[in-house]
């Protein structure tokens, strides 16, 4: 499991030296997003950002992970061995403390205001390079998200298409009783269709897309049925495991932007216990998903963002939970060219308000994103209505590109 | 699950038993002809002149009338969220007096369906559509206060100067919750509340002009702000809202209205809803008739140009008529549903130039249903009766549920409801494999499909009339009787014969002239 063979490194390198400049521009593209959204707000002192022995450390210790001097809460044994494969950002604040204002937040880089819905960083990623293969959408949320990514002013056909339950086909095959009755079914559709003379063209499309993707050889990439059983343990057992396998197989199949979604972070109270059994979860099948992706090769073609809609407090409260605190919070990064094993920011130990001079806005995170994904930063794209909107606000970081 | 699905099976049984006998014969119950036929409400014939003129001169030759069970439907989902339910089709055919459809239309405002529909979609606008819990609980307490005053005919201008200028804590004055809606980290975001403000009663985009003048439109950011500061100050405390402080309050337009004293947000209000402002019924105008056309008159509806605007006459003169009757909003609805716009057919002859007769209204716009559209006509076509306040207290708590997270998974529109949406792919998904239209529709003896089997017989003609009156509200024809006929005789048996009508209700609930407004 190593990260990248220094052979090919080697050839890639070569490559490069071959390559016209523009035509590197693009190959060194990334192709896809992957978003993991810890939902309900993380806690980064029982993540990424643990400080045992303090007052606000809580009852967590530190583990050491591959990249030097980076230790991470030894609730992620696993998670240790990989996460050097990406950069870890501790000073991440964001303006907004409320769960769905918050998710808006990080999910678009915008702040919500006025009647314009920003699309997500996946719509974005869709939208800028759209993907030519039909029987597949574009844009994936796995997992019970309560405010899945969605496409906003770039139009309902790039909010992501939602698997609540990850290895299953949903509502990409009819009901198991009524499958032998399908043909029946569609004859009768395209009857009453051919008499429906109202506005055609405009309502057929989706009627044909979806009927191409229920045909569509590429929709097994949601089940898991020829996975080893190896694979399917190593990712755990239960529906987030299952997102994270389902997502490997999305993103080989060139699916666009994923986003899996794991809940129990909204730890008010008893903090520890929640972030504890969200670990027990978390840390098998991000780990094995870390690895899968570096082993196949699709850690330089994938960026990877590892994070929820705001922290916790670093005082922790009667209830011994943590609340919402966008003050200075952790999430992961990496993948798609961006820069591995380092360490960005830091949090007062002692738990003071201000995170650090060293602040790294949500806006900048997702400019970080869009930059990696190869879409320029000081893009407007245009609302309906023909108002232009800036892509994003924020700076790239440049250390990690 | 199997606990949810016998409890649905026991609420539709309770819906469905006894009722089938009469609906699926022709109507035995009494038709609504004791009602006194409405007058054709005000600016009607001023409306109708108005666009027949714009179709003279632009050379345009209308759609021919619709068929009154077309406009039956449109006027049902466009007023209760739902299509007609085949007892309301037997007795609507059943009224063979002229003026059914005005004598129709005039008793579904009476309807608690209609009252909680319309407060549902003006809440959204009012209160956005946030989605977390508490936020969700504040936004049903309005929807029931909206609901009341439609249902006791409040004036629209004391309602909306309740909104603006009301006191006290959201749970014992649910109008405030217009104001609390804007609450972000405890502190009521005064902008959020001018763009709301603007958009809503002055049918006026200023949001931009939140943070710089407006690019095409005249509006400066001093507008904007003056327009917040009536909001300026305000602070949720345990005993209501306190003003503390806040900037000085200018009217962004016609100042010589703006009342010299009282609280700022009692001189707004009073300012908004003055009947020298044009914009107030302006703006409600174009937002009823988005509402009963699935599109508003301009696009987008909150964004209305100025009074007396090229090619806008009919919402002035719907707007006049607004101010003159009082701000009736039910006179205000009559109106457009009686409009010969309104009760034009969608169907057009071949090479017709759609596009160019909708702009001037002289074909029904065809749109996609919203969400709760689409489910409220699934769940009412699964049923044979109405299912309405009557309903039984399960029908209906499993019609909410099952709304509410099926309204989720279509992709709720949020308050911005009259924006087009293109048809998408997930919903196409949705309706053809989600358990939720089997469930409703499959034949069993506890859905309407089973029932109409069961009633039906070896009467293949009677049935499928009966399944397509309930879901698309019109007969088979003659093409569909050719095809579907000999299905049904075929089958042997009642089950087979209630599994061939389950998969033609599958195929109707999923055919465009379900799914779309028409």
């Amino acid at each position: 499991m190593e990260p990248l063979s220094r052979r090919s490194l080697l050839a890639a390198a070569a490559a490069a030296a071959l390559m016209p400049r523009g035509v590197l521009g693009a190959a060194a593209r990334a192709k896809s997003l992957l978003v993991i959204w810890l939902e309900g707000g993380p806690s980064q002192l029982e993540t990424w950002d643990p400080h045992p022995g303090t007052a606000i450390g809580g009852q967590v210790g530190a583990a050491r992970t591959r990249a030097p001097g980076l230790e991470i809460a030894d609730f992620y044994p696993r998670v240790a061995e990989q996460v050097h494969r990406l950069s870890v950002l501790r000073s991440v604040v964001s303006k907004e403390g409320d769960h769905e204002r918050g998710t808006y937040a990080v999910k678009t880089g915008h702040r919500p205001e006025g009647a314009t819905i920003h699309p997500s960083l996946g719509a974005i990623a869709c939208h800028e390079a759209p993907v030519a293969e039909r029987g597949l959408p574009p844009h994936v949320s796995l997992g019970k998200a309560q405010w899945p990514a969605r496409g906003g002013f770039l139009g309902p056909g790039l909010d992501a298409f939602r698997i609540v339950n990850p290895g299953t086909l949903e509502n990409l095959e009819p009901p198991a009783k009524v499958r032998a009755r399908e043909e029946r079914r569609l004859e009768a559709l395209r009857v009453v269709e051919a008499g429906f003379g109202a506005a055609p063209g405009r309502r057929q499309e989706a009627l044909d897309g979806a009927l191409a993707m229920m045909s569509s050889p590429r929709r097994r990439a949601f089940v898991l049925d020829d996975e080893p059983k190896a694979v399917r343990q190593a990712y755990g057992d239960h529906p987030f495991g299952r997102g994270c396998l389902v997502a490997r197989r999305l993103l080989e199949a060139g699916v666009r932007a994923v986003e899996v979604t794991l809940g129990g972070f909204d730890s008010h109270a008893g903090n520890h216990e929640a972030h504890r059994a969200a670990a027990q979860v978390l840390d098998p099948a991000l780990s094995a998903l870390l690895a899968e992706l570096a082993e196949r090769d699709l850690l330089r073609s994938t960026v990877v963002l590892v994070t929820g809609e705001f922290g916790r407090t670093p005082k922790i409260n009667v209830a011994g939970g943590r609340d919402h605190w966008p003050h200075g919070f952790s999430c992961l990064l990496g993948g798609g060219g961006i820069a591995g094993g380092q360490v960005i920011g830091e949090t007062d130990p002692s738990g003071a308000k201000a995170a650090t001079a060293s602040a790294v806005p949500v806006e900048d995170v997702a400019a970080t994103v869009l930059a990696a994904l190869g879409v320029d930063v000081r893009l407007e794209l245009e609302t309906p209505e023909g108002r232009p909107i800036p892509v994003t606000k924020g700076t790239p970081i440049r250390r990690l590109l | 699950m199997t606990g949810a699905r016998a409890l649905t099976a026991a609420a539709l049984a309770i819906l469905v038993g006894g009722a089938v006998f009469a609906a699926v014969r022709p109507a035995s119950r009494a038709a609504p002809r004791s009602l006194p036929a409405p007058e054709r409400a005000g600016a009607v014939a001023a409306v109708d002149a108005s666009l027949e003129a714009r179709w003279a001169a632009e050379g345009l030759t209308p759609a021919a009338p619709a068929d009154d069970l077309a406009v039956l439907r449109r006027l049902t989902l466009a007023l209760t969220g739902t299509v007609p339910s085949l007892e309301e089709i037997r007795r609507f055919e059943a009224d063979a007096a002229p003026g059914r459809l005005d004598r129709w239309a005039a008793a579904l405002l009476d309807d608690p369906r209609f009252h909680r529909s319309f407060a549902e979609r003006l809440a959204r606008v009012f209160a956005g559509s946030h989605a977390g819990a508490f936020v969700v609980y504040r936004r049903d307490l309005l929807v029931d206060w909206l609901a009341e005053r439609l249902a006791r005919r409040e004036p629209f201008d004391a309602v909306v100067r309740e909104l603006v200028s009301s006191e006290g804590l959201w749970t014992g004055s649910p109008e405030v919750n217009f104001i609390t809606a804007a609450v972000v980290d405890g502190k009521v975001d005064e902008d959020q509340l001018a763009a709301r403000t603007a958009r809503a009663f002055l049918g006026v985009r200023m949001d931009c002009a939140q943070c710089h003048d407006h690019p095409f439109a005249d509006w400066k950011q001093a507008q904007f702000k003056g327009l917040a500061a009536f909001y300026g100050g305000l602070k949720p405390s345990p005993l209501g809202l306190e003003r503390a402080g806040g900037g000085e309050p200018h009217a962004p337009f016609g100042a010589e209205w703006l009342p010299e004293r009282g609280r700022p947000r009692e001189r707004l209000a009073a300012w908004l809803t003055d009947a020298r402002n044009p914009r107030f019924a302006r703006a409600t105008a174009n937002r009823v008739w988005g509402l009963m056309f699935g599109r508003p008159f301009v696009e987008p509806v909150d964004d209305v140009p100025p009074a007396g605007t090229k090619g806008t006459e009919a919402l002035d003169l719907l707007a006049e008529d607004f101010v003159r009757s009082g701000y009736d909003l039910r006179r205000l609805v009559l109106a457009v549903a009686a409009s010969r716009a309104f009760r034009l057919s969608s169907d057009l002859p071949e090479g017709a130039p759609r596009a160019a007769l909708e702009k001037a209204w002289a074909v029904f716009p065809v749109t996609p249903l919203r969400p709760e559209q689409l489910i409220g006509g699934l769940l009412q076509a699964g049923s044979v009766r109405t299912i309405d306040r009557d309903s039984d207290l399960v029908t209906r708590a499993i019609r909410v549920l099952r709304e509410k997270s099926f309204v989720a998974e279509y992709g709720d529109p949020g308050a911005d409801e009259l924006a087009e949406r293109p048809a998408t792919i997930a919903q196409a998904l949705l309706r053809m494999n989600h358990k939720l239209p089997d469930e409703v529709l499959e034949a069993n003896p506890f859905t309407a499909t089973g029932r109409v089997a069961l009633m039906a017989g070896g009467d293949g003609a009677r049935a499928l009339e009966v399944t397509w009156l309930a879901l698309v509200t019109r007969r088979p024809t003659e093409a569909e009787r050719a095809k579907f006929l000999p299905w049904l005789a075929e089958a042997r048996g009642g089950g087979e014969r209630g599994k061939v009508l389950g998969d033609l209700a599958w195929a109707l609930f999923n055919s465009a002239e379900f799914s779309w407004n028409h």
